[in-house]
């Protein structure tokens, strides 16, 4: 089978949950400690989709409130970008449309999968209520501690990186 | 020792104060060509290509590759990453060092600030918890 490397980006505002979501992906766990991230952190897992064999590498990049201010060397070579905003909290994705133009600008044949976090704190109305009135759409509304979503909006985005 | 005896590493990191630095020749499919092995030692990998088991430079092999001589070094600030068993933060830089136009390498230069960013890190910790615990209580009321 064949095997490739794509490199993924986690961006979004701080504490909405990237880290945690790589933790949930690669490593099956969750800390509801909140632990803030400096620069970039790095992880690997291997996908396997239908024909191939992904190599995904991630970069948990830091929380900013605007995506201007992540160092521009992070964005290099990316394949594919998870931008991350936490559903509870409005100035997490207050600023998304101008992010995700931001974003567009830097890599602009790269899919950009928009997540909204910390799913299950929310009610279903509560949920319907942001997706109604969020300015981009969102690709998955994720809980990194139970897990819903996690891996489908791994693998979703590992498919559109291959196509 | 004269410029004709050394090597094209010592050539190269003599250009830089060496403290807290590693330096680091990879040819153009990630080998390890040389390293002076200030910060870890590499020896264990040299002939093997970094691309194959160091993910960071793995992900970013299309953009190290494709480096000129005419391009400003590329910068990674704050990489948090384990790294030989080292959990620290580094620097990372990557530039072409072209001595001769038959040896063509990607220099690597790691810098450890883990100090520095440990101090960074924790103010950042605090400064962001205050700022979600404020939203959080003023969505509260």
């Amino acid at each position: 089978m064949q095997q490739i490397s794509k490199k993924v980006i986690l961006v979004g505002n701080f504490g909405v949950g990237k880290t945690s979501l790589v933790r949930r992906f690669v490593h099956q766990t969750f800390s509801d400690e909140y632990l803030t991230t400096l620069g970039v952190r790095i992880d690997k897992k291997v996908v396997n989709l239908a024909n191939i064999t992904v190599n995904m590498i991630l970069w948990d990049v830091a929380g900013e409130v605007s995506q201007t201010k992540v160092p521009a060397s992070y964005y290099l070579g990316s394949h594919g970008v998870i931008y991350v905003f936490d559903l509870q909290r409005p100035s997490s994705f207050e600023n998304i449309t101008s992010d995700i133009d931001f974003i567009r600008s830097k890599l602009p044949n790269a899919p950009i999968c928009v997540i909204g976090n910390k799913k299950d704190l929310l009610s279903d109305a509560e949920l319907n209520s942001i997706q109604q009135n969020l300015s981009v759409k969102a690709s998955y509304f994720t809980s990194a501690k139970t897990g819903e979503n996690v891996e489908a909006m791994f693998e979703m985005i590992a498919k559109q990186m291959t196509e | 020792m004269s410029t004709k005896k050394r090597t094209f590493l010592q050539q190269f990191k003599s250009q830089f104060s060496p403290s807290g630095f590693q330096f680091v020749l990879l040819d153009n499919q990630g080998v390890i060509v040389e390293s002076c092995n200030s910060l870890f030692n590499l020896n264990l990998y040299q002939g093997l290509s970094a691309f194959t088991f160091i993910p960071f430079l793995e992900s970013i092999e299309e953009t190290l590759v494709q480096i000129t001589t005419k391009d400003a070094p590329i910068y990674f600030p704050r990489l948090d990453i384990p790294f030989f068993s080292h959990s620290k933060i580094y620097d990372f830089t990557f530039q072409r060092f072209e001595p001769f136009p038959e040896h063509s390498f990607i220099a690597w230069i790691i810098r450890d600030n883990t100090t520095h960013y440990y101090y960074l890190r924790q103010i950042q910790q605090e400064r962001n918890m205050v700022i979600v615990q404020n939203e959080r209580s003023t969505a509260g009321r």
